[in-house]
């Protein structure tokens, strides 16, 4: 007897079409899996015979053959559990064949037959929907991920005695509610810092707000306790709301990446990211024989913040330059090449010397000309020219601590970045773009006009200052989002010297 | 009683045991070049290839824990050789291991079904 299953495979965030085929025959009695399966799937039928004995199903102690066809693409982990399992019970007539077509089963299972969850689900279901997939078998604790893939029926049983129960038609089992976008992205706004906590730091507020309108990079420099972590970690508060499309493509790379976690396991805030500095370059970009996402990946549409930037190897940092540019990371290894997202904020944070009160008002540095040069010189060129805004953060004086006075709440500055945020929303609908940073050159042109004293003022910074081509878009977008910001159509003069004055750090020090 | 009277008695058993469950005894004590199989049966469509093992004690562990990797290879061989002689390679087939265990005064049959498969 030969039965077919349908089922899933993942390469990056690809998804293609699996068949399990399950061939019960004579002969002497064995279990052979082939099609190219790695550990995880040759494991797979110790858990299936185990899983099939303990829910009261019969195990055939004949002949047995799985084949995941195609068998030129390398299976990996535990997902055909499921789809192994039924074919085997449709193999023996335990469960009607019919009733399994245009069906598409995904899921590992525990010894006592319970469905356990997988990863990679959504970027799966996507592409399974795209091809015409509609009835879905998954496992209970990957319902929510499948819950925001419009027309698809989702059913979750608990184990695979239900499952069999339910084919042969002897219970009823519930589709998958679908879920609701809104009512989700509520439920999971939790408490975070607050920017009111923050004394003082007016401009480096005013900096951060710009950079979460915008999704622009930002980076402070400050003696140590001045408050740029603190400032850092203000900043998720502060963050436009995720929109349904954006919350799409993070849950799909964290699906893939295992890292979903929580109950609802679909991500409705901003990821924020913040990597050790010891952090090795595969992990910051990807990587690994399977070429997992990495951290740029993981904080696509959030912050990837980097504490101490000077203290990262120098490989990570200059690997972080192609995705800052392109918006995406290509990993390749011998087994695969996988393109990821990556379209993060860049926020870092760092002491301007070894000692760290270097360009302080009040405090003396102690470090040597050399010892500066070397320490600032472990931050590249290229990769300040991508981060389009680079404050001071100055030591707060006593007065302003012992002020009781408190700031803006985050609440307030975010109203201002979401309606900002809209405007671009709105301004970008039709190019697939989310905010100011992602404009392309052409982009620029169209949408960051300035006039002619703008220009003019342009003109001059741009020899004075002896800036890039590239720092010239990036002082555009800013510029835009300071409009925005600002509730302005078109970009006047003041914005255009706000953008600039962000862009003049890197002459001070370096 | 030495240990191959034992065998044989306690084979003659598993011969009753297997017609009890309804099986047809086809051969017994089969050799061939590779090993001996103590018990040819057919159960419905499936032949079962039976193997018998006696502990008096748990000393050396049980009777099944005996039917080790070698041991099983050495029966998959031989019962490759008697489906050829029969020519049969594309019967349905199972190997089953009966345990006898001494206990209080007598020996008790654990009846193993399926009890390792060809590699």
């Amino acid at each position: 007897m030969l039965a077919r299953i349908a089922s899933f495979g993942l390469t990056g965030l690809e998804g293609y079409p699996v068949e399990v085929q399950v061939d019960i025959s004579g002969g002497l009695p064995a279990f052979e899996t082939v099609g190219l399966p790695d550990a995880a799937v040759k494991e797979s039928r110790e858990r299936v015979r185990s899983a099939i004995k303990n829910t009261g199903l019969q195990f055939p102690t004949q002949r047995i053959t799985v084949n995941l066809a195609p068998a030129h693409v390398k299976k990996e982990g535990p997902i055909y559990d499921l789809p192994i399992a039924a074919g085997l019970l449709a193999a023996t007539g335990q469960v009607p064949g019919d009733v399994l077509q245009n069906m598409l089963l995904l899921g590992e299972l525990s010894l006592d037959g319970r469905l356990m969850p997988i990863m990679g689900v959504l970027p799966m279901l996507i592409a399974a929907r795209k091809q015409g997939a509609c009835r879905v078998v998954l496992p209970p604790d990957n319902a929510q991920e499948a819950a925001f893939v419009s027309g698809l029926d989702v059913y979750t049983p608990q184990d695979l005695g239900q499952l069999a129960k339910w084919l042969r038609g002897e219970i009823h089992l519930e589709k998958a509610a679908q879920s609701d976008w809104e009512q989700l992205r509520l439920q999971q706004s939790q408490a975070l810092s607050d920017l009111a906590m923050v004394r003082g730091q007016e401009n480096a507020k005013r900096a951060l707000e710009i950079a979460a309108a915008g999704g622009h990079n930002l980076l402070m420099i400050g003696p140590p306790g001045s408050g740029k972590t603190l400032l850092a970690r203000c900043l998720p508060s502060i963050l436009p709301d995720l929109t349904f499309d954006e919350a799409m493509e993070v849950t799909q790379i964290h699906s893939v990446a295992g890292t979903l976690g929580g109950e609802s396991g679909f991500i409705t805030t901003r990821p924020f990211r913040s990597p050790h500095h010891t952090v090795s370059a595969p992990a910051l970009t990807g990587g690994g024989p399977k070429a997992r996402p990495g951290e740029v990946s993981l904080a696509h549409n959030g912050v990837l913040f980097l504490d101490e930037l000077p203290e990262f190897g120098r490989d990570g940092l200059e690997a972080l330059r192609q995705p800052l540019e392109d918006g995406f990371v290509t990993v390749s290894r011998v087994q695969m090449t996988v393109r990821y997202p990556a379209r993060f904020m860049l926020v870092a944070a760092m002491n301007p010397c070894p000692c760290g009160q270097f360009g302080s008002r009040d405090q003396a540095c102690r470090c040597t000309p050399p010892q500066i040069r070397r320490y600032l010189g472990r931050v590249s060129g290229p990769l300040l020219d991508r981060i389009d805004l680079q404050i001071e953060v100055e030591a707060v004086p006593v007065e302003k601590l012992e002020d009781t006075a408190p700031g803006e709440s985050s609440a307030t500055v975010r109203q201002r970045v979401n309606r900002a945020r809209q405007l671009q929303l709105a301004r970008y609908r039709e190019s697939g773009l989310y905010c100011n940073a992602q404009l392309d050159s052409r982009g620029v042109m169209a949408h960051c006009r300035v006039t002619s004293a703008g220009q003019n003022l342009l003109r001059r910074a741009f020899s004075q200052l002896g800036l890039s081509a590239r720092t010239y878009h990036r002082i555009l977008k800013v510029a835009r989002t300071i409009a925005d910001l600002a509730g302005e159509k078109d970009i006047q003069t003041e914005h255009l010297a706000e953008a600039i004055q962000y862009r003049s750090l890197d002459r001070k020090y370096w | 009683m030495n240990s191959v009277q034992l065998g044989r008695a306690l084979e003659e058993r598993t011969c009753a045991l297997a017609l009890e469950r309804g099986m047809e005894v086809l051969a017994r004590n089969y050799h061939t070049r590779e090993g001996e199989i103590d018990i040819i049966a057919r159960d419905g469509d499936t032949l079962v290839f039976i193997e018998v093992k006696a502990r008096t004690g748990s000393g050396f562990g049980t009777g099944a824990e005996a039917v080790d990797g070698r041991k099983q290879r050495k029966l998959i061989l031989a019962a490759l050789s008697y489906l050829q002689k029969i020519d049969a390679l594309e019967a349905f087939v199972r190997f089953d291991v009966v345990q006898w265990q001494y206990r209080q005064g007598g020996y008790q049959p654990c009846w193993i079904q399926a009890a390792f498969e060809a590699e």
